[in-house]
Order: C-alpha cells, then structure tokens, then sequence
C-alpha cells in the first residue's frame, strides 16, 4: 500500500488533492468554459499522449535517479486528471500566445500543484536536484520541466496530425 | 367570492365525499386523543408514553379537531368553503415541514416507547408518511375540482384566478367594458393552450408571483382582495413605487417584468376578441365597406406550391445533402437561390412550421402563435427589452414590414475600414448585389407599392407634419417607404401574414420560384431545429436536429451555412463550441414608440402598416417610420396604465403612431443561459437612450404640428404632451431606458464579420474563422448595426455570399 498510496496516506489526503485540482480547473476553465469544436481532437490527442508519457516517464525517471518516486495513485491523478485534462484545457486557452507566456503559465501552475502534492501527500520530495540543494530545488526545477508543455505538445500535435485525422496545426 | 350555480363535477363530487371521510376519521382521532389522557388504561398500555402523555395529547387534539371541524364544514359546500379546503391543505403543508426539520434536526430525541423500542423520531417518521398521504390526495383531488369546475385547458386555478383578477381592474374605465373579466382570462387561458412556443410556461410563473406578490407586503393574495384595494394596491406597488425608484434595481426589474407581461397578456384576452371591436372603432378588413372594391381592385396573386418535408416525411436517423442552410429567411432563401441558380443541391432547416399562405386568417393571436412561436416571447435578460422573430418556413420575411432601406453608405465604410472592424467585404462588389437583390425581390415604390389612399392614413398626418414643420427640404429624405410589396390592398395585416400574397415574403416568392426552375435541387426541412454541429478537427460533419415531438436526426452535407438569424445563429455556434467570439458584440435597432391622438376619426388601421418615414439628414441617429397595428398588436404598445390604457383604445380609430429606430452600440451579448436559455444582455448605452429621447420627441412634434391633440410617449408611467413646449420637457421625466418601452425586431451582430480572428466569427468569405466548411451569413455578420431596417442587406450579404460559396463547392 506505501508505494500504492505512499506511505502514511489515506484517501482523504487524496480527496484534498482532486479538490485542489477543481479548484485551480475552475479558474483554468472560466476564460474557455467549452473546448472549440475544430480542437476536440488535438484534446483528446493531446490528453492521452500527456497522460501515457508522463505516467511511463515518470516512473522511468526514478529507476534513472533524475526522480523521486511518486506513489502509484499520486502518479496516476497527477497525469490524467492534472496534466491531461488541466494543462491541456489550458494550453487549448492559450496556445496561441506566446511561448514565454505559456511558459510562465504552466510552470507556474505546475509548482503550485507540486507543492500542495507535496504538502498532501509528501511526495516531489528530494534533497536536492543536481548541484541545486534545498527542499524547493526539486519542486522548481520539476515545474520548470512543465513549463516546456506547450512546446513539446507543438511536436506531439504535428507528428499525430501524420496519423490522426482532425488534428488541427494553428 | 360568487358561487356559481352550475352543478357540482365529478370531481367535486369525488373530493366532497373524500371530504366527509376525513371528517369522521378526524372526529374519530379526536376523541382517540383525549380519551386515552382522562381515562385510566390497563397496564399493559404503560410503555407507551405518548398515549397517555397530557401534553403531546393536547397538540395533536387541538391539531386534529380543527381539520375535523373545517373538513366538515368544507364537506357540505366545496365551492363555497374552498378557501377552508386550503387551510387544511396549507395547515398539513406545514405540519410536514416541521416533522422533516424535526426528525433531520431534532437534538432530544428521546424514547417513546420501550417495548417495542420507538422514538419520538419514530413517531413523527410515521405521521409524516401517514398525514403526507392525507394531503397528497386531498390536494391532488382538490387541484382537479378546480380544473373541472374552471375548465381549464393551460393556467391552474390558482394562476387564472390572478389573471382574472389583474383583468378586471387592467381593463377597466368610464363605461363598461364588452366582455367580463372571467371571458378575458379564458380567452388568455384557450390562447396559451393553442400558443407553440416553447417559453410560454414563464407566463405561468408570472402569475403565480403576481397572486403570492401581495402576501410579502401583509396582503392577501391578490385574487382574493376586493377589485377597489386590488386597483390600489397595483398601482401603488407596480406603477407608483416603480416610477419612484424606491425599491431596489433587481425588484424593480422583477416587478417591472411581472406587471408588462400580466397586462400585456389582458390586453391580448380582451383587444383580439370580436365582441369588443365595435366599441373601439375598428373594423377588420373582411368587413370593411371597400373590401371587395379592394379584393377586385387588382388581379388575385397565384399561391406557389411548397413542398415543404416534415417529421413525418424523413425516415431513419439520418439525412444527407451537399450543402445544408440553417434557416429559411431572408438569407436563407437569397443563398438557396444563388447556390441552386449555380447548380448546387441545398437543404433548408427550418425551426418553425410551415404555414401556407392559404392558412393566413385575421386573427392575430392565431397568427402569433403559428408565425412567431417562441420568437414572440423573446426578452432581453432584465425583461425590458424585448425581441420579435418570426419563426417559420420564410423567416421574418413572412411577418415584417418588408420595409427596403439601402445598406446605409456609411456604415459600409465604417464596416471595411482596414483600421476599425476590417470586414474585407469589396465595395463595389455589395452594391452591385444590393441593385441585383432589389431586382429579384421587387422592390416598389407607390403607386406599384399601393395605392395612396391604400396606406396607413396615419402616415399622412405624419407627412402633413414634416410640411408644417418645414422638414420637407433636403437633404433630409421622407415620403412613403419602398418594400417588396405589389399591389397593397391596405389590409393592415403585414405582421401577421399577408394572406393575399401583396408581401412579397421568400415563403410565396422566391422559395417557390427556386424550388419549381431548380427541379429537385431545393429541399426544405420545417419544424427541426438545428441543435449544434459536430465535427472533426476543422471539418464540421453534421448538424443534429430535433423534431417538435424531441425526435433526432443527424444532417449530414458537405457545406454548412448557418442562416437562423442574429439570435439563434448565435446560440446554435454557442452550443457547438464554436468560436469564443460568438454571441458578441450584438446591437439592435431599438425602437420605441409615440402615439397622437386626433380629434377626428383617421382610421390608422386601415392601410399598410409602416406607410412612411423620416430619415433627418444630416443623421441623428435615428429613423421614423409611422406603424399601425390591429387592436391586439396595438394594445401591448398603448401607452397608459388602467383607465388611461382603456381610455386610449377607445379612441383606437383616432390615433396614428410614429416609431423611432435607432441602430444601438453593440454592447449587447447572446448566452445560453437564463430561463430559456438563450439570454440576451442588453443595456442601452446613453447614446442610444438619447437617440431615442431626441427621436421620440421631433415624431411628436410632427403629430402636434399635424393637428394632433396630445402625443404619447410608450413610457412606463404615463405622460400626455398636448404642445411642443411641453414635449420638450421630455427628458426630465425619462431618466433612462427603463422608463421607455423598448423592443427590436432587428437584433444584428453577434457573429461579426472581420478578417482578424481575433475580433470576429467570420471572415469575409463568410467562412467561420478555424473551419473548413462552415459558413454563418445572416444579420449576426454585421459588425455594427445599421440603424434602419435591414432586410435588403441581410440579402444582399446572402447574394454576395452565395457567389463565393458556389466557388469554392
């Protein structure tokens, strides 16, 4: 159960954590409450991609000690429910902006979730990340991996476009 | 309250037995009560408590000898002790919500009973059940006594009972009136019942609240005060505190919106019934004296057959076409004619029913509900404001004025400059389809128009005013209007169907015409209104649809092209999410109306009903255009509360009236959301408040300085000027636009057209910016509002688009 759930957490701590997720979707949502008609495909593209990439990758990336290991459950919601369904309702708002804009937004949003999963759930934790010591070097420098969402998703979307149809490049 | 001398129903018959039931079973439990308390019971009784317990006897014995004794008595007369029927029904109302607050929240819940073991929770668990039981079906048998007594086909009791109270004292003057307040309110009752709108329950919210309304200010319902203190108390409460402004904004809108609709729904009862013609002075066109001198006057136009498909005629889930057109209006119909003359298969889809011309009566109620349908309940979000659509098979061209303004040259440079709205549109290119549209449809002038003496004679006071007033000179334009009317007979009835086929609507001209030369290539789906589109990526794939009876059916085509007007375009893009700019930047031509009374008989109904106009150059913004309606129409935008509204209908032959148009900022948005969902935000700007103000007032000037008696302003609290000087006063009394009756048949934007993406839905090829195959071409592309009527640049958009579309098929 301590890698399922990590140790000493209940499922309530879980529940604060999906509160925390509706509460930061409901800010997300409320300049785009609808996804447009000619995106629905690059979302559900995009979601599912995010979520299979990052559940794989980060369970990698601890067996290569670039991570700490993130409880079974934790890595789940985190991918599918923050990173597939949040950051790419986002990067649907916003992807039109520009890169550095997007960057700050989803690195930002990246480390206040980060930091509640921390809080909650004691997970993202690590002495130190590289030459960076310090409790907060690993959160930032892991947001600051989220913040390249938008630009990785830019390569996702054009190599699924090659095999999806509907995938929309604008 | 009368006791009618009819013999009792059925089912006053079934609830007065029910009754005499609960009587005897209430006596029974009375003496149940008291007798366990003042008697000694046997031992084996001791456990429980609440048999013998004085207090909680007390309660229940006072509780249920009361029912027993108002049962009773209700018993021997349900229809004149119904009001005893109702404390009991209130009184057990009551008493179920203490017992569920008290088993939900109680804190002592203490033991009752030990063997078995019950609670006092317990207890109240089963009284609630058992008593609830009780109530259900006295109310359910009481609810259907009143219907059958009543008779009732859409109201309940309890709203027709406020209908007729809010008749008997909204119509109501010196003399008596033709018809009684209860033939009124079953008047409203056998309309709404017939009326195919969906929206029409909200009629049912209104007078619910307006019977409740008094209770919140210690005052019986409002049926049940004496007709003196309900006048009072309505004037007081809906007219005097409204125009003082001494409650807050969100009551007064709310007040405001129950008090229009309540009146305007009396004055439909009373002012489209037959039997009050003649004291008003109107008489419809079948029996006026010239009628067959007119019917004769010019050849009978030839009815175009329609073939129109309908639920019925479409099997199966799905319908495929290459290109399918939401809507069958004035766009709708330009663009069939320009895709099917260029060879291409189209689909209309249309919301409303077809109704043959040879359908088209006199009766506007009638006509109302199957040529608007929910178009005629439409209302801006704070009820102030509202906005008439036609919906049928030819759109709004079937009920408007047909009134042909040309795409004012200003806007269409303010609409393409490349540094405001940037609509990309080519200049020379729309005028040249605004001169082949104006051919197609035919447009006219008087005499091919009607004859002079055939318009709305109104209007020539009107014009006999601009003379006086010396408004005549250029470079202002006025005269009689230019429509796409032949041969007007003058009947008076434009806005609710021309039956005689004068109007040159799309549903008896150019639908038919396309339909008959495209040989197949036009097919018309009524009574289906597009929901949303589905799609994939940038290629939308289908329209889903729904039948009236809630039936689906998927439409499939190649091209879309949504045509349903400002309003429902808007709505239809909202629900497909589509486009984060939809909905926005809607205007309106926002008109409000002023009406003059003359000393002698003018007959304004008897001639076409917008007849002239005054267009002020250089522009103030705003256009006058005289209007006159059947009583019915007429009496919704009669000034005057009470006696004055009743006052001013009887000399409904001695008035004419003059509407302002003003075209609005664009400040006004579409959403779905709200009772109906499809709210419109609207909140006149000042700009638009004082175009109006200023426009009202130099149409009023005109009547005075044509011989009128006074003019009336559509005001909300009533005001009659009887001199220029004290017109001018004007803008002291009307603070703002809440003051003012205000409505549109005219709503643009909402889908603007600019080559920035960013600013609009579509770009100049009409083409929804981010799609491949979805086109949106009505009035929602305007990316302003024109300010006059604007049914000849809707189509010309329609011609100009039509080309560019047929293109890329």
């Amino acid at each position: 159960m301590d890698t399922f759930l990590g140790a000493g957490n209940t499922w309530c701590d879980y529940l604060g954590v999906i509160v925390i997720y509706t509460l930061l979707f409901v800010c997300i949502r409320a300049p785009w409450p609808t996804i447009e008609l000619n995106w629905r495909v690059n979302f559900r593209v995009l979601a599912i991609c995010w979520f299979i990439m990052m559940f794989t990758g980060n369970y990698l990336f601890y067996l290569l000690g670039v991570m700490s290991f993130l409880p079974w459950f934790n890595n789940l919601l985190h991918t599918s429910l923050w990173i597939g369904i949040v950051l790419t309702w986002l990067y649907h708002g916003v992807h039109k902006h520009s890169l550095i804009e997007q960057f700050i937004l989803f690195a930002g949003y990246s480390f206040i979730v980060k930091m509640a999963e921390s809080m909650m759930l004691g997970s993202w934790m690590k002495e130190s990340f590289y030459f960076f010591h310090g409790r907060y070097a690993y959160l930032i420098a892991m947001s600051i991996v989220d913040g390249f969402y938008p630009l990785i998703s830019i390569f996702v979307l054009r190599i699924a476009k090659k095999f999806v149809r509907g995938v929309v490049i604008d | 309250m009368s006791v009618p001398m009819t013999p009792f129903t059925p089912q006053e018959k079934r609830l007065s037995i029910y009754l005499k039931a609960l009587a005897v079973f209430y006596s029974v439990a009375t003496l149940a009560y008291l007798i366990p308390g003042i008697i000694s019971l046997p031992a084996s009784f001791a456990p429980y408590r609440f048999l013998t317990d004085p207090a909680y006897d007390n309660n229940s014995t006072v509780k249920i000898a009361l029912f027993a004794l108002l049962t009773w008595i209700a018993a021997a007369n349900v229809r004149k002790y119904r009001e005893m029927i109702v404390v009991v029904i209130v009184a057990s109302i009551v008493a179920e919500i203490a017992s569920i607050t008290l088993v939900l929240f109680a804190k002592n819940n203490y033991l009752i009973s030990t063997n078995p073991v019950m609670y006092v929770t317990d207890i109240l668990v089963g009284s609630i059940i058992f008593d609830g039981l009780i109530a259900g079906v006295l109310l359910g048998f009481f609810l259907s006594a009143e219907r059958s007594r009543l008779n009732l086909l859409y109201f309940s009791p309890m709203q027709f009972r406020a209908l007729k109270a809010v008749a008997e004292v909204a119509i109501d003057g010196e003399g008596a009136t033709v018809i009684s307040a209860e033939q009124i309110a079953r008047n409203v009752d056998e309309y709404l019942s017939n009326f195919e709108a969906k929206s029409k329950w909200i009629t049912k919210v209104v007078f619910t609240m307006m019977q409740i309304f008094p209770l919140f200010s210690f005052n019986p319902p409002l049926s049940y005060m004496s007709r003196e203190k309900r006048l009072a108390y309505l004037k007081k409460r809906f007219y005097q505190d409204v125009t003082l402004r001494i409650m807050p904004e969100f009551i007064r809108v709310f007040i405001q919106a129950m008090i229009r609709m309540s009146k305007q729904l009396c004055y439909m009862g009373y002012y489209n019934d037959t039997r009050v013609f003649d004291a008003i002075g109107y008489k419809p066109f079948s029996r006026r004296s010239d009628y067959d001198e007119r019917i004769n006057l010019y050849p009978e136009v030839p009815r175009k057959n329609l073939i129109v498909m309908d639920e019925g005629s479409i099997p199966g889930d799905e319908f495929s076409a290459e290109i399918a057109i939401v809507g069958s209006g004035a766009a709708a119909s330009i663009l069939a004619h320009g895709l099917v003359e260029r060879g291409h298969h189209v689909l209309l889809i249309e919301r409303g029913k077809h109704h043959d011309r040879s359908e088209f009566t006199e009766n506007e109620i009638e006509m109302v509900s199957k040529l608007y349908a929910d178009g005629a309940l439409q209302m801006a979000s704070d009820f102030r404001f509202q906005v008439f659509q036609g919906s049928c098979v030819g759109g709004s061209t079937v009920v408007n004025n047909a009134v042909c303004f040309d795409l004012p040259p200003e806007v269409l440079d303010r609409w393409v400059d490349p540094r405001g709205l940037n609509a990309g549109l080519s200049t020379p290119d729309v005028i040249a389809s605004m001169d082949f549209v104006k051919k197609l449809i035919h447009v006219n002038a008087v005499p091919l128009l009607a004859l002079d003496k055939h318009l709305n004679p109104g209007g020539r006071k009107f014009i006999q005013g601009i003379h006086a007033l010396g408004l005549h000179s250029t470079p202002n334009t006025y005269g009689s209007v230019v429509a796409n009317i032949e041969h007007c007979i003058g009947c008076g009835y434009c806005n609710i169907g021309c039956q005689f086929g004068r109007k040159l609507s799309m549903l008896d001209t150019v639908l038919p015409t396309v339909q008959a030369s495209g040989k197949g290539k036009l097919e018309i789906i009524a009574s289906c209104e597009v929901l949303k589109f589905e799609g994939t990526g940038e290629n939308v794939t289908a329209a889903l649809g729904e039948f009236t009876s809630g039936r689906r059916i998927k439409i499939k085509a190649d091209k879309f092209i949504l045509s349903a007007g400002a309003i429902s375009s808007s709505i239809v893009l909202l629900r497909s999410g589509i486009s984060k700019n939809a909905g926005k930047r809607l205007g309106f031509n926002v008109g409000s109306q002023i009406t003059a009374a003359f000393a002698e008989r003018i007959d304004s109904y008897d001639g076409l009903q917008i007849s002239h106009y005054l267009k002020p150059s250089p522009s103030r913004g705003y256009v006058i255009e005289t209007w006159y309606n059947p009583p019915m129409f007429q009496s919704t935008a009669m000034p005057g509360w009470f006696e004055d509204h009743y006052r001013n209908m009887l000399r409904y032959n001695k008035l004419a009236c003059g509407g302002v148009l003003t075209g609005s900022e664009s400040n006004a948005e579409v959403r779905i959301a709200g009772l109906t969902g499809r709210e419109i935000r609207y909140t006149p700007t000042q700009r638009d408040f004082t175009n109006l103000l200023e426009g009202l007032k130099l149409a009023g000037n005109i009547f005075l300085a044509a011989g009128a008696e006074s003019v009336m302003p559509n005001s909300f609290k009533y005001y009659e000027f009887d001199s220029s000087l004290a017109l001018s006063g004007l803008n002291d009394v009307l603070k703002d636009t809440s003051d003012l009756s205000i409505g549109t048949g005219h709503p643009q934007g909402g889908n603007v057209m600019s080559k920035d993406a960013n600013v609009g839905v579509v770009g100049p090829d009409f083409k929804v910016h981010g799609y491949k195959n979805l086109y949106v071409c009505d009035a929602s592309v305007f990316p302003s509002t024109l300010g006059v009527n604007p049914q000849i640049t809707v189509m010309t958009l329609a011609n100009y688009a039509a080309s560019s579309i047929a293109q890329e098929a």
